[in-house]
């Protein structure tokens, strides 16, 4: 089995967690208070941009060209899905210019940054990766009886899109090619992970700024 | 075969000597980002740039070699801190206590230090260049007159200006910080204050028998009298040839 799969597979527990958690069942089926989805845009705003410059860090650290461009590219995408996000903004009446993160924003933020500065590649590639499979997985799984006709359906679509999947597999395959399995390396998916329920956690509670 | 022994020894001592090298302990990273408590963490080459640390306590942390730099640690606890080799540069450092911290070596330029607490903490070979608000307490007024005149090459004359008050507030009598903030008073064309410092240097170094001091402020002075427009016409070597080779000439006033 792959780095990444196991990774994965060692984090089943979170995954459903996150899943059965009432916010992204409230996306699922469409029930979720617009003041909380609005918030979460927010927050995934604030947090995508450190989410892109942790990309950064990682491309500059690439030791080969191939690592290099791949996590470059991996940051544009996020600067397009940043532009997803303006649009949702808008809908949603969010200011994305005055969002200020919340403790488990910060907190998951931090660590990224803390880890693209302080790891190697492919180190920085475990802690990211959670993010992107773990989206993935729920994009599937709430667009598995089809896409809903709801206020959130482009939430569902997006992440269960063809277009992002092998986003996610491209930050998979940098597990798997730079990083070894260790414990440091089990441990920082895992913590990331945890980062992913709060964030969803810190949203459904409408957690106030740090 | 004892030998042997002995050289695999020193083989595996070397092994766990590189691998104590190793960076910091991330679950400590983890927590100190998530909680800002971090006593006697290991951060030993922790990346934390841009980390927001502010009033985090990191009391007897090892931050040996750790990289804050553009962190902000206002207010943060880092008494007895093991900081040697550590990069911060332009970190927000006001109001932080440093008592008992370990600072060899450390890259402290363009810091904030308003009201940060050095006093007992180990300061050999660190930079505090481009520094705002170095206690006077421990930097020497040499090292304030070398910091000006660093500016002063580099063409930022209020900051060259800002270094050589400190240096004169430390030690009244000091001639060469007088000249110099003069000359750097006269190249922001503030020339009445140029010459009120000559004056004040003139005098200092006569009264201090420092005939090179003297004749040089004296140069000073009479550049400072000649009105703007005769400059063309004097023929001499004029003061700016002085100016050109600024840094060399203030430079030998250093050592007093």
């Amino acid at each position: 089995m792959s780095l990444s799969n196991e990774l994965w597979a060692a984090n089943q527990d979170l995954a459903k967690a996150c899943l059965d958690h009432p916010f992204v069942q409230g996306i699922g089926d469409g029930t979720l208070e617009q003041v909380k989805f609005a918030y979460y845009v927010g927050q995934d705003a604030f947090f995508l941009e450190t989410f892109a410059r942790a990309y950064s860090i990682a491309a500059a650290k690439a030791p080969d060209w191939l690592g290099f461009t791949t996590f470059h590219n991996l940051a544009s995408e996020v600067l397009k899905e940043l532009q997803l996000h303006s649009g949702y903004a808008y809908q949603w009446g969010v200011n994305l210019h005055s969002v200020e993160p919340a403790s488990a924003t910060r907190r998951y933020t931090d660590f990224l940054l803390a880890t693209a500065w302080t790891g190697d590649v492919g180190l920085t590639a475990a802690a990211m990766s959670p993010c992107m499979r773990l989206y993935v997985f729920l994009g599937e799984q709430l667009a598995d009886n089809g896409i809903p006709d709801h206020q959130y359906a482009d939430w569902i679509r997006t992440y269960s899109s063809t277009d992002f999947q092998p986003l996610a597999q491209q930050l998979e395959n940098l597990v798997d090619n730079c990083a070894t399995t260790n414990s440091v390396v089990h441990s920082t998916y895992r913590y990331a992970m945890f980062c992913e329920r709060d964030f969803f956690q810190a949203a459904w509670i409408l957690e106030p700024s740090a | 075969m004892k030998t042997y022994i002995l050289a695999t020894a020193a083989f595996l001592t070397t092994i766990s000597l590189t691998t104590t090298v190793q960076a910091a302990n991330s679950e400590h990273v983890r927590q100190l980002l998530a909680t800002k408590q971090c006593q006697n963490c290991d951060l030993t080459s922790a990346g934390l740039v841009m980390a927001d640390l502010s009033g985090a306590n990191l009391s007897g942390a090892n931050l040996t070699g750790a990289n804050l730099s553009r962190a902000n640690l206002s207010g943060a606890d880092l008494r007895g801190a093991n900081l040697s080799g550590a990069s911060l540069f332009g970190v927000n450092l006001s109001e932080a206590k440093f008592s008992g911290a370990n600072l060899a070596g450390a890259d402290l330029r363009n810091t904030y230090l308003t009201n940060a607490e050095l006093t007992g903490a180990y300061l050999n070979g660190t930079n505090f260049q481009g520094a705002v608000g170095i206690p006077s307490q421990i930097a020497s007024p040499e090292d304030f007159y070398a910091w000006g005149v660093a500016e002063a090459q580099k063409g930022n004359q209020q900051q060259a200006i800002s270094y050589f008050n400190q240096a004169i507030a430390i030690k009244p009598e000091y001639a060469g910080a007088y000249l110099a903030r003069g000359v750097a008073r006269y190249q922001i064309l503030d020339r009445q204050s140029a010459f009120q410092d000559a004056q004040v240097a003139e005098k200092l170094f006569t009264s201090q028998n420092n005939n090179p001091g003297t004749q040089t402020a004296q140069a000073f002075i009479k550049e400072l009298q000649t009105p703007v427009n005769e400059k063309v016409s004097t023929g001499k070597p004029s003061f700016i040839d002085f100016l050109g080779s600024l840094g060399s000439v203030l430079l030998q006033f250093l050592p007093f």
